[in-house]
């Protein structure tokens, strides 16, 4: 039922066109076409007629709607189209498919212990025993809060040059079954930081597990763990500490600097000893030097090391109440993961479904063109 | 042999398909008899026909062209798949005294007329057999052969005219 665009009859063609509809149509005719016009008529005569009995049979049927299973139906189940059941089936298992995947994968890859609701992070700084041997520890609530609103790595103005011994203590809330989980996932984060763990201890008991670990980790990196592990479990608690450590720093290297530029002097004395009772007392002094610059080197490696690694206590306990009381904001924070959820599945499905569908209009394009140049061909034989 | 005029079914406007039906359904069952020159398969084609644009009503998009160039685009690919299957085209063509031929009670003079007629048909090719039949036997006008076709009216007229011109030469070489 497709048109063309049209272009001009030949005169000749119209003339004898028009006649034949004239003569079909019962009008006059000119004599001179008598013959066309007899010729039209004779050939709408042969026109073949249904018998009577097949027509009443089909208006039967097509005034029951062409119930299926007649002689049609029949043929209709090898005629085209069928192919379209098999690939719409193919479709939706594709479909299926990766629905599911997409579940699977958002099921284990998140992590079988990570929380649904993210509580409020307790992101105090808690006073330090070793504030008191510096004697200018920094506080650094300001910035610990800031970091954990989402403002990651804003320090006080005037402090980037600082050196800081951070340390913290997080405890998590896990389901008992996941505990153990949450732990492998805690020291995979730490691995992957370049952390170690100094130690870790796992104790299961019927009422629930609890474990302790104890990491060090780059101080650059401590901040990317707490994220990532606050993520894995309900946070119970968040202690950051952090210690300016500045000035003992400068200390111990400006006491290394003077020991080894004591040395020096001593060694440029010596090369101008004339006594070799004054050789000996300065060689003596030079052994001094020496001792008290592999001092000052043992104080500032141990100094730059505290600014250098942090110390980060985790500890993740059993919650009992994890499938008990929930909050409305749980609730809704379920929801909008659930939306979360739903909303990937959708795209990524899309993403498969969109392309298969092309290709499936593409097949069907040219299986379309391929029948009926086939057709085509059945009037040529 | 020529029947009553059929009524058509106004363009534009939704399908019905009671009134195609009732409309159509000679001169469908006429088109595709004079195509495959067999009654019997034009009977199974024509109900197929129906059939099919029965279950496809919905999906019939006046824009794209008349109810009755839409079912006698069905009955076309229906008939052509017939053809296919059965191939039988070659024998067909050198049958054609099957589908019309002349009652015992007509002269014998009109009986040879209609038989020399039904021959010269049999003789065409099968494209411009299909052009008559679509003309005379189902009475579509030039646009519709052109959209049943999927060519343009013109080369419908033109193509039809050579059939006409060609029978014509056959009958008037056989007077």
């Amino acid at each position: 039922m497709r048109t063309r665009s049209d272009e001009p009859l030949d005169p000749r063609v119209e003339h004898e066109l028009t006649t034949i509809g004239r003569a079909l149509a019962g009008r006059a005719t000119d004599p001179r076409d008598a013959g066309l016009a007899e010729l039209a008529l004779r050939l709408r005569d042969e026109r073949p007629d249904p018998d009577p009995g097949w027509a009443s049979r089909l208006d039967e049927r097509a005034a029951a709607g062409f119930p299926r299973g007649g002689r049609a139906g029949r043929r209709r189940a090898g005629g085209t189209g069928g192919w379209m059941v098999p690939a719409g089936a193919l479709a939706t298992l594709l479909l299926v498919v990766v629905v599911v995947a997409v579940n699977r994968g958002d099921g284990t890859g998140g992590g079988g212990a990570t929380s649904l609701s993210e509580p409020a992070l307790t992101a105090t700084t808690a006073p330090d025993a070793r504030e008191g041997q510096a004697g200018n520890a920094l506080k650094l609530d300001e910035q610990a809060t800031l970091e954990r609103a989402g403002v990651p790595g804003e320090i006080a103005p005037g402090t980037e040059n600082r050196k800081l011994d951070r340390d913290a203590q997080l405890s998590l809330a896990a389901r008992p079954e996941d505990v153990r989980d949450v732990t492998d996932e805690v020291i995979s984060i730490t691995r992957s930081l370049g952390g170690i763990v100094a130690s870790s201890q796992v104790s299961e008991t019927p009422e629930g597990a609890t474990a302790t670990l104890e990491l060090t980790i780059p101080s650059r990196n401590l901040d990317t763990a707490l994220d990532r592990m606050t993520d894995l479990a309900d946070v119970d608690s968040l202690n950051e500490t952090a210690t300016d450590i500045t000035k003992p720093v400068v200390s111990a290297k400006d006491e290394l600097r003077d020991a080894e530029a004591r040395r020096r002097a001593l060694l440029q004395a010596l090369g101008n000893a004339t006594t070799e009772v004054e050789a000996d007392a300065l060689e003596a002094k030079i052994a001094d030097a020496r001792r008290e610059i592999a001092r000052a080197e043992a104080a500032y490696e141990r100094l730059t090391a505290r600014a250098r690694l942090s110390e980060l206590s985790v500890t993740v306990a059993s919650d009992m109440a994890a499938s008990g009381h929930r909050d409305l904001g749980d609730w809704l924070d379920d929801a909008i993961d659930v939306l979360r959820t739903v909303a990937g599945v959708l795209l990524v499905a899309l993403a498969v479904v969109v392309p298969i569908g092309l290709i499936v209009a593409l097949v069907a394009w040219i299986a379309a063109g391929i029948r009926r140049r086939r057709r085509e061909r059945a009037l040529d034989g | 042999m020529a029947t009553a005029p059929t009524r058509r079914v106004p363009a534009g406007r939704a399908l019905a398909f009671d009134d195609l039906y009732r409309s159509c359904c000679d001169d469908v069952y006429a088109y595709v008899a004079g195509l495959l020159r067999d009654e019997h398969a034009a009977e199974d084609v024509t109900a197929l026909a129906f059939e099919r644009a029965y279950r496809r009503r919905r999906r019939f998009d006046p824009r794209r062209g008349s109810g009755r160039a839409w079912i006698f685009a069905i009955a076309r690919n229906a008939a052509l798949d017939e053809l296919r299957r059965r191939r039988r085209t070659a024998a067909l063509a050198a049958d054609p005294g099957d589908v019309a031929a002349a009652t015992p009670d007509e002269g014998a003079e009109l009986a040879m007329r209609r038989t020399a007629l039904s021959a010269a048909i049999g003789r065409l090719d099968p494209r411009e057999r299909e052009l008559i039949a679509l003309r005379f036997f189902a009475g579509l006008g030039h646009a519709e052969i052109a959209a049943v076709l999927g060519i343009s009216a013109s080369n419908a007229g033109t193509r039809l005219h050579r059939a006409v011109d060609k029978l014509r030469r056959d009958l008037d070489e056989d007077a």
